[in-house]
Parts: structure tokens; sequence; C-alpha cells
């Protein structure tokens, strides 16, 4: 993604912050944390409220999508590289999110395809799989995960 | 002093170390950075554990 993402600050280890400048002055909140399953990290996005809770299914409509996805992608690669050994899982909070994460996945295939194994998880008859992600098929994922290639 | 007595001191010394960490707060160190209980997202982390709970994952 080419875009100019926003300076972030990484608070802890695994939690990153950055300010949304567009309509508003929103703060938002990226966290990594381990799932049940052994350095498998789950990525949470959304907007720190004033109250330290965090809001992940609101839509801000802040102007600045195109800036924030950039931002986070910015971050998914800061974590990564220092993790290398970790495989991010993410998924929106809404179907509607998913389907756009689907195609941030499609549009910029060509930049992390080189660098990650990209793989999303599909429901089958009775469970889920994992299957690896293909850019020109219209699947519809449950979820998805990204893991440097080292 | 007696070998008997020094014997005495050194178990009593033993001993006391042993209460003294008894009464230590003991804390695990696990290998998570955080806990999923301090998670900023947890219902997203329940739902994305649900989902691997049922997943077949690629080795």
């Amino acid at each position: 993604m080419g875009y100019q993402p926003y300076s972030f600050h990484k608070n802890l280890e695994t939690r990153y912050t950055f300010i949304s400048r567009g309509k508003r002055i929103i703060e938002k909140v990226i966290e990594f944390t381990p799932t049940s399953i052994e350095n498998i990290y789950n990525m949470g996005f959304g907007d720190l409220l004033q109250d330290g809770s965090v809001d992940d299914k609101s839509n801000s409509n802040n102007g600045d999508i195109i800036k924030v996805l950039a931002t986070v992608i910015h971050v998914l690669f800061e974590f990564t590289l220092r993790h290398p050994h970790i495989k991010v899982i993410f998924t929106g909070s809404t179907k509607e999110r998913t389907l756009l994460y689907r195609r941030i996945l499609k549009t910029n295939f060509e930049n992390f395809g080189n660098k990650f194994i990209i793989s999303g998880l599909i429901k089958t008859a009775d469970n889920y799989s994992e299957v690896i992600f293909d850019p020109n098929k219209e699947v519809e994922y449950e979820a998805f995960f990204i893991k440097r290639i080292t | 002093m007696s070998e008997v007595n020094k014997n005495t001191i050194h178990r009593s010394k033993k001993q006391s170390g042993l209460k003294d960490l008894r009464d230590q707060k003991i804390v695990f160190i696990t290998k998570s950075e955080i806990s999923p209980s301090k998670t900023l997202f947890p219902e997203k982390l329940k739902k994305i554990n649900k989902l691997l709970k049922k997943a077949e994952l690629l080795p």
C-alpha cells in the first residue's frame, strides 16, 4: 500500500496507537493478543474511547479511511518484523468489514504476497478450514491469517 | 559449639527459608506478553478462539 500512513506509537510490546486526523480527532488502537493456539495472535483494531474502552464496531466516517488502513498495515508490518514466528489472525467486526479486508488483501496482493503467507478461514460443512488466500477467487472468508515468510 | 548444635542451627535456617518462601507472593511468568483477560478486544478474541477451536489449520 503506497499511501502515507499516520505516525504511530508502540505503547506496549503488543499495543500501538495513532491519531486519526480527519473531520475529527480520533485516537485509534491496534492490539495483538495471544489466542488459544500458540503463536497465533489476534489483531484487534478500534477507536480508543475516553473511558479507556474500545469501540471496534462503529464506523467513524472520519474521511481518512485510506490513511487509517495504511497505518494499520504498517503496524502489521512492524509487528511481524519484530515477531516473525507469530501468525496474525484478523477478522472484521461485521461482515462488510471482513469483505473490506478481503478487498484490501486482493488489491495489495502483489506487495504482500512476496513477504507474507496469506491464508483465510472458510466455512465448511460442519467446521472451518484454513486455505491459502487466492486473490482471484470470490470466496467468503471468516477471517484472515498473515505470517512473515522467514 | 558442638556438631549437633551446628546441625540444628543449619536445619532451622533452612526451615525459616522455606517459611519465607511460603510467605512470598508467587508470580508465574508465562510466555504470553498480554493475558487474554487484559485485552482491549475481549469479544473479538472470544469470537476468534471459537473459530480456531473448530478450525482445521494448515501445517
